[in-house]
């Protein structure tokens, strides 16, 4: 499957005229920027601050930093992809220095064994193909809940590589983590997951 | 004890719940019958939690050879483990497609933030 990020939103643009305009410190080709390549942006800042108001905070700090440091762009990426970067890193500066959220821990929510190490419950099938579950709004509706309820130590690197489309290793240098803490941290997420959606699942079987 | 008696103690055999004389009738016919000889070598060499925890290494294609083996061993015999492994698979699908469908169509940047953008520019240069 192919992330969406952080190709374009809309067709592409001279890259290599908008980027010399902007080189040059025109406002007007900066406007042009967050019109032309801001969609995806805001979606992921959007999914990675959880809420529009603090999405926006972080998409404008960077478009900004964008602004200020495109006289170092020299084009060895797409535009795109550098901003996505830019646009990651900014929103994970307002995560680390905010730290609204208390951390909760996912403990509950993994899989228990026994002694001999078997589950200690036997999990009811998902009989329906993953195709059929994504078009009951219920499921779709527990699934965005269950991320965004996710802690941030999970949620995140889930999120950076599952969607945005990043290596271990990129989440790993992102995070400031090691790419084994990125495994463990990505798989704890989605045995939590499973388990979050598990009773709309089981409930949506007909 | 027949094959079905057999499968039917398993479990609780591997979890140190059979007495004495239940379990030496149990590794008797696992001795006597090769099919649930080899049934008690795939419960004793990965266990569920093991399983579970190379989830994401199978999912990645990182398991080690010898680690695949018996992942996939231990899946022909412990249906949870089947179960377990599908719902995993599905999440992970689910969990991206509802992200990217959220986030896949473009959403337009309000023109009011690319002014505040702008001016928040202006006033730090």
């Amino acid at each position: 499957m192919v992330p969406v990020s952080p190709e374009p939103s809309t067709p592409p643009v001279d890259e290599t005229d908008l980027v010399a305009r902007l080189q040059a410190g025109d406002e007007a080709a900066f406007a042009e920027l967050m019109r032309t390549y801001g969609g995806r942006l805001l979606a992921t800042a959007r999914r990675l601050m959880g809420n529009d108001a603090d999405a926006q905070d972080a998409f404008q700090d960077g478009m900004i930093s964008a602004f200020r440091s495109i006289g170092r762009f020299e084009g060895q990426s797409r535009l795109s992809t550098w901003l996505h970067r830019i646009v990651v890193n900014a929103a994970l500066m307002r995560l680390r220095s905010a730290r609204r959220r208390k951390e909760e821990s996912v403990e509950d929510l993994l899989p228990a064994y026994t002694d001999g190490g078997h589950l200690r419950e036997y999990p009811e099938r998902w009989d329906a193909p993953a195709d059929t579950l994504l078009q009951r709004e219920e499921v779709r509706a527990a699934v965005r809940e269950a991320i965004e309820g996710l802690p941030e130590k999970y949620r995140i690197p889930l999120l950076l590589r599952d969607i945005e489309g990043m290596t271990t290793q990129e989440v790993a240098d992102h995070l400031d983590i090691t790419p084994n803490a990125v495994k463990i941290r990505i798989h704890r997420a989605r045995l939590a997951l499973r388990a979050l959606i598990h009773p709309h699942v089981a409930a949506s079987v007909e | 004890m027949n094959c079905h008696e057999f499968r039917q103690s398993l479990f609780a055999y591997t979890e140190h719940q059979l007495g004495d004389g239940e379990r030496a009738t149990l590794e008797g016919h696992a001795q006597a019958c090769s099919g649930c000889g080899d049934l008690l070598q795939r419960a004793s060499e990965l266990t569920c939690k093991d399983f579970v925890a190379f989830l994401q290494a199978h999912l990645d294609d990182e398991l080690e050879p010898e680690q695949a083996r018996v992942f996939r061993r231990h899946l022909e015999f412990c249906p949870p483990c089947v179960d377990y492994l599908d719902a995993y698979e599905k999440t992970v699908s689910l969990g991206r497609e509802v992200c990217q469908a959220d986030g896949g169509l473009p959403e337009e940047v309000p023109e009011q933030l690319i002014r505040a953008v702008l001016e928040a520019q202006r006033r730090a240069t």
